[in-house]
């Protein structure tokens, strides 16, 4: 357990020297890697959406591969195709780009339904089925990808399975001033991304993960977080309420926290930390929220507000 | 100050301000309380609430919707008055509400009733419809008033001012001192008002700056002391009749009823000495003076019982007879056949003179053996009582008398023999009504058994009641049982032998009587010791009875069977013949059955009773005694109910410490810490974690060191709860880090606590925290 903290953190400084001032977003993206999840990016253009995502991969000696999503994708863009090989008189697989650790897909959003749904088996089973034939994606395996949400013309919303499949949604959000103000005097110079060098390689990250993946957490905290799905789907103001997918993302978000704390065992400040960023995407809220302009973040914080805390002691 | 002195309340209705209202109303309710010791009962105010009733409405109801304004009070005021006219003079109301001329002709006549019943009738009186008028405009004008002041004004201070009139009006009305527990609850009404404006005052100015606690903390303070004063003071007044010291340091004082019922009229000595009766002792009046030329006289005699009958000694018939009767204008009189002490020679002489002061009635206060009386009341000298009856008593009278008391010797006395006389002389000085109780009896044979002279008999009977280990204590009520008569309840050791000198001397009287001795029962005064000048003042409460017994050729001799012990010993005479017995004494312990007559008392008894009676021993009277261990249990009581609460507080912190420390658990801890916090008012939600506590509380006053106690115990917390391991240990540091973190958070001041809750920890009442439950 106590590797995991100073190695995450290494991963954060060496992307905070692209990306200033954005700790908690980049903490919450090596959470996701080490909970083995996908990350959702959603920002508008311009505050480094794309730019994190690689400063991400680059900080990791992995494969690295990344997909320009635009409307005329076609899914075999992105698993791969079988090709006729004269020489072998043989159909052979030609693999896509989720053949790698890290899959980095820009503007998600602008590709068609069709080519979306592409990634859902990749994302969820970390496997890809060409011609009946089944392919193990590598380890670990991670989606970053990056969405747009003002401009909407000629875009495809995610639809609900594949936002499903992504454990967490985060936004950068503006710089403060003086970040941007230190941004403008490095990067006029130099590109700092090109100078980014890995602080870890798979095999470590995949060690990571085995590690996380031993964090404890007790009955109380599971009921926690069902607890909290559950309201989310009973609130009145939310049409469609967190999934069990939703539960499981959370909890596993949960143990990469507290491992990245340097700690053992589940908080339940650690779901209470991620309960929005985790869930919040998935929600889809019924009409009167919309009117009354409360997002499902409103809607979340709300539910978190109010669900007590476990507090039995397993001494009872 | 001035500058906000002058500040309005800010715009909108403040449900505080209309809380306030009411509450300064049941102030000045409370504050008139004392008022009932002019009336006999309470419907002055109950009509005086009818009528504040609708003025307080309107106010309220004004308030609860506007700031606060002058209309609202004059509207209010308007519609109390004319609740006043319809409750007082509904007959000639217009429309049944509106007064008219004739109303105010009706009200006007009931102002001259009540004008005149005031000064013809004396209080406590009846409060009649006339003075019910009086008394509700009064509370009306008063709660308009303090209203005004205390609320619109947030003037408390001056808002009490009139309310001082009340307690004015109370004392001077009345002869009667109020009840103190009206005066407790007029304190009360007062600092309600007080602690009413000055929360209003800090809330359109602010809390004030000079002190922690601020204003409300220091009117909240005073409000708890003024009614403790208001309750313990009068009660440690000797003046008020109702207190304890009164009570403990009351005098051994005879006959209760009569004197001291309005000091304008004169007081009469009630003549009669009863087995069985309450003692009310009012204020002690002075009722004559005396000057004697030499010595210290014995008690001051007025009236004789020479007959039992019916449980207590009155005056027979027979003491009328002419032949006993010596008008008093004749410069010297025979004193009669049995008050002529033959032994002149023993004789004390004195010149005694009177000057009456209270007492009224026929019979004059003199000394024992008159050799020479002149009286300007005029009177007639009974030889056969020894008294002076049928004169007139006025204020300031004054007359001398030379007296020659007896002061036989011992061996005199022993020498005197039995009493022989006539059938009729002998059934008069000796007799008895029939059915007298075996039981007295047969005491009175075991007393006197083995004794044959007459004043050792006479003596064993005095030294019976006297001697502390025979367990007779002075008290202000007789112990009484229907089931027998007063007599045997009164000597019964296990559940009488307590009362005041009547009872004493009735039941010495009646023993000695069935000793054969000729006795008889006299009623008179004690004395202080003369002053340098020899005067000595009789007060009522110096009332009291005695008994005398008479020895052929040597006359009347006085025994004092009531124990006068502790201030009353001042009082007492000493008796050369008739000392009273001191602790050792064996003698004249009550002789039990199998012990046989007198003499020696079982030893080991006599050492338990010697132990069980020390406080007679000193000189301790039994009441002061139990009325000392009254107050030392109300001590205690209100110590308890001060200190209690917090004591289990610190108790429940110290166990819970100690358990962490034991087992290395720490959920005690966290368990204490909550309810400190819940003490403090300031208990984190149900939704705040373990790692949020420490923001949470020093968001509520825990300080900065406080708060790394507290995240030092929070982590064990945590770990104890979610991790897999069990915490087995905690640091001891860590501990005593949060006790004294805890301690000094419980120690800060908070002006949001009210006084009951840092009376009554509120953990104390809600257990568990209540998101635990």
């Amino acid at each position: 357990m106590t590797e995991v903290g100073p190695s995450a953190q290494r991963i954060i400084a060496n992307i905070e020297k692209v990306i200033a001032g954005k700790y908690d977003v980049i903490r919450l993206g090596v959470t996701v890697l080490l909970a083995e999840g996908h990350l959702l990016i959603e920002d508008v253009p311009g505050v480094g959406k794309t730019t994190f995502a690689k400063a991400l991969a680059r900080s990791i000696d992995c494969s690295v591969r990344r997909i320009q999503f635009t409307p005329d994708l076609l899914p075999s863009d992105v698993t791969g195709v079988s090709i006729y090989n004269a020489e072998s008189a043989d159909f052979e697989f030609k693999p896509g780009p989720v053949f790698a650790n890290i899959l980095l897909g820009d503007e998600i959003n602008r590709a068609s339904p069709k080519t979306q749904a592409a990634l859902l088996e990749c994302m969820a089973e970390r496997q890809v089925t060409v011609d009946g034939v089944r392919y193990e994606l590598q380890s670990p395996f991670l989606v970053l990808a990056t969405q747009n949400p003002v401009e909407m013309e000629g875009t495809y919303a995610l639809p609900e399975a594949q936002r499903d499949r992504f454990t967490a949604k985060i936004s950068l959000g503006y710089p403060d001033r003086t970040a941007e103000i230190a941004m403008l005097s490095d990067q006029t110079t130099i590109d700092p991304l090109s100078l980014l060098q890995p602080v870890s390689d798979a095999a470590h990250i995949r060690a990571l993960i085995e590690t996380v993946r031993t964090v404890h957490v007790v009955d109380s905290v599971k009921d926690y977080v069902v607890t909290l799905a559950e309201r989310s789907r009973n609130h009145p103001e939310i049409r469609l309420g967190a999934s069990p997918r939703a539960s499981l993302h959370l909890l596993r978000t949960a143990k990469a926290a507290a491992a990245l704390a340097g700690r053992d065992y589940v908080l339940p400040d650690d779901v209470q930390q991620l309960a929005v960023p985790v869930l919040s995407h998935r929600l889809i809220p019924a009409a009167t929220a919309t009117v009354a302009g409360r997002a499902p973040e409103d809607l979340l914080a709300e539910i978190v507000a109010k669900v007590p805390i476990p507090v039995a002691s397993p001494r009872g | 100050m001035s500058a906000p002195a002058r500040q309005q309340y800010g715009t909108g209705p403040d449900p505080v301000v209309a809380a306030a209202t009411g509450t300064v109303a049941a102030g000045v309710l409370l504050t008139t309380l004392p008022l009932r010791s002019i009336f006999t009962d309470w419907s002055w105010l109950l009509v005086g609430i009818g009528c504040v009733l609708p003025y307080l409405a309107v106010v309220a109801l004004a308030r609860m919707r506007d700031t606060p304004r002058w209309w609202h009070s004059a509207v209010g005021l308007l519609a109390s008055v004319l609740m006043v006219l319809w409750v007082f003079v509904p007959q000639h109301l217009w429309l049944g509400v509106l007064p008219t001329p004739s109303s105010f002709g009706d009200i006007g006549d009931l102002i001259r009733s009540a004008n005149t019943s005031m000064q013809q009738e004396h209080a406590p009186l009846q409060s009649t419809g006339a003075l019910r008028l009086l008394v509700a405009s009064a509370l009306v004008v008063l709660v308009a008033l303090t209203d005004v002041l205390a609320v619109l004004l947030r003037r408390p201070l001056l808002a009490s001012a009139p309310l001082l009139e009340v307690l004015a009006i109370a004392s001077a009305t009345s002869s009667q001192a109020a009840h103190p527990v009206w005066f407790a609850a007029a304190a009360g009404g007062f600092l309600l008002i007080m602690l009413s404006g000055t929360r209003l005052q800090d809330r359109a100015w602010g809390p004030s700056v000079d002190g922690s606690a601020g204003r409300l903390g220091g009117a909240r303070r005073m409000a708890v002391t003024g009614v403790l004063a208001a309750l313990v003071i009068p009660l440690l007044l000797p003046s008020v009749s109702v207190n304890v010291l009164a009570r403990a340091t009351h005098h051994n004082g005879g006959n209760g009823d009569g004197p001291g019922k309005g000091t304008g009229r004169p007081i009469v000595l009630n003549g009669i000495a009863s087995l069985r009766g309450n003692l009310q002792r009012p204020k002690p009046v002075q009722l004559f003076q005396v000057k004697v030329n030499a010595g210290i006289p014995f008690y001051v005699r007025q009236e004789v019982d020479d007959e039992f009958a019916n449980d207590g000694w009155r005056p027979s018939g027979q003491l009328g007879q002419q032949d006993n009767l010596v008008r008093l204008d004749q410069e010297q009189f025979d004193i009669g056949p049995f008050e002529n002490p033959p032994a002149k020679a023993q004789a004390k002489p004195y010149e005694a003179r009177f000057t009456l002061l209270a007492l009224g009635g026929s019979t004059l206060p003199i000394l024992a053996n008159p050799t020479s009386l002149k009286s300007p009341g005029g009177g007639v000298w009974n030889s056969a009582t020894a008294s002076v009856q049928d004169a007139t008593l006025r204020r300031g009278m004054s007359y001398t008398e030379e007296t020659s008391e007896p002061n036989p010797t011992l061996a005199q006395l022993r020498a005197a023999p039995a009493w022989v006389g006539d059938a009729e002389t002998t059934s008069r000085l000796v007799g008895l009504p029939d059915g007298m109780p075996a039981s007295v009896q047969e005491l009175t044979d075991r007393l006197v058994a083995g004794l044959d002279s007459p004043y050792d008999k006479a003596r064993a009977i005095s030294d019976f009641f006297t001697n502390g280990k025979n367990n007779f204590h002075y008290s202000l009520t007789t112990s009484d049982r229907g089931d027998r008569t007063a007599l045997e309840a009164f000597l019964d050791p296990d559940t009488g032998r307590q009362g005041f000198c009547q009872q004493f001397a009735a039941a010495a009287g009646v023993m000695m009587r069935m000793a054969q001795l000729p006795t008889r029962v006299v009623i008179g005064y004690t004395h202080q010791p003369p002053d340098s000048n020899g005067v000595f003042t009789v007060l009522t409460s110096d009332a009291h009875a005695w008994v005398e017994v008479y020895f052929s050729s040597i006359g009347w001799i006085p025994f004092d069977p009531t124990p006068l012990t502790g201030g009353d010993a001042t009082r007492a005479v000493d008796l050369p013949w008739a000392t009273h017995p001191q602790a050792g004494a064996q003698e004249t312990a009550e002789p039990t059955a199998n012990k046989g007559p007198s003499a020696s008392g079982s030893a080991a008894s006599g050492q338990a009773n010697q132990a069980s009676q020390s406080g007679d021993q000193f000189g301790v009277p039994t009441v002061v005694v139990e009325i000392g261990l009254l107050v030392l249990l109300a001590i205690v009581l209100i110590l308890v109910l001060t200190f209690g609460p917090r004591w289990l507080r610190r108790r429940q912190r110290r166990r819970r410490l100690e358990r962490a420390r034991i087992t290395g658990n720490p959920e005690p801890l966290w368990l204490e810490l909550a309810a400190t916090a819940t003490d403090r008012d300031a208990l984190w939600p149900s939704t705040v974690t373990v790692g949020q506590v420490a923001g949470w509380l020093s968001r509520h006053g825990v300080d900065e060191r406080g708060r790394a106690a507290v995240t030092a115990v929070a982590d064990r917390v945590e770990r104890d709860r979610f991790s897999a391991q069990l915490v087995q240990e905690l640091p001891p540091d860590s501990i005593a880090a949060l006790d004294q973190a805890l301690t000094r958070w419980a120690r800060r001041t908070d002006r949001r606590l009210s006084l009951l809750h840092r009376w009554l920890p509120r953990s104390l009442i809600s257990g568990q925290p209540r998101w635990r439950r």
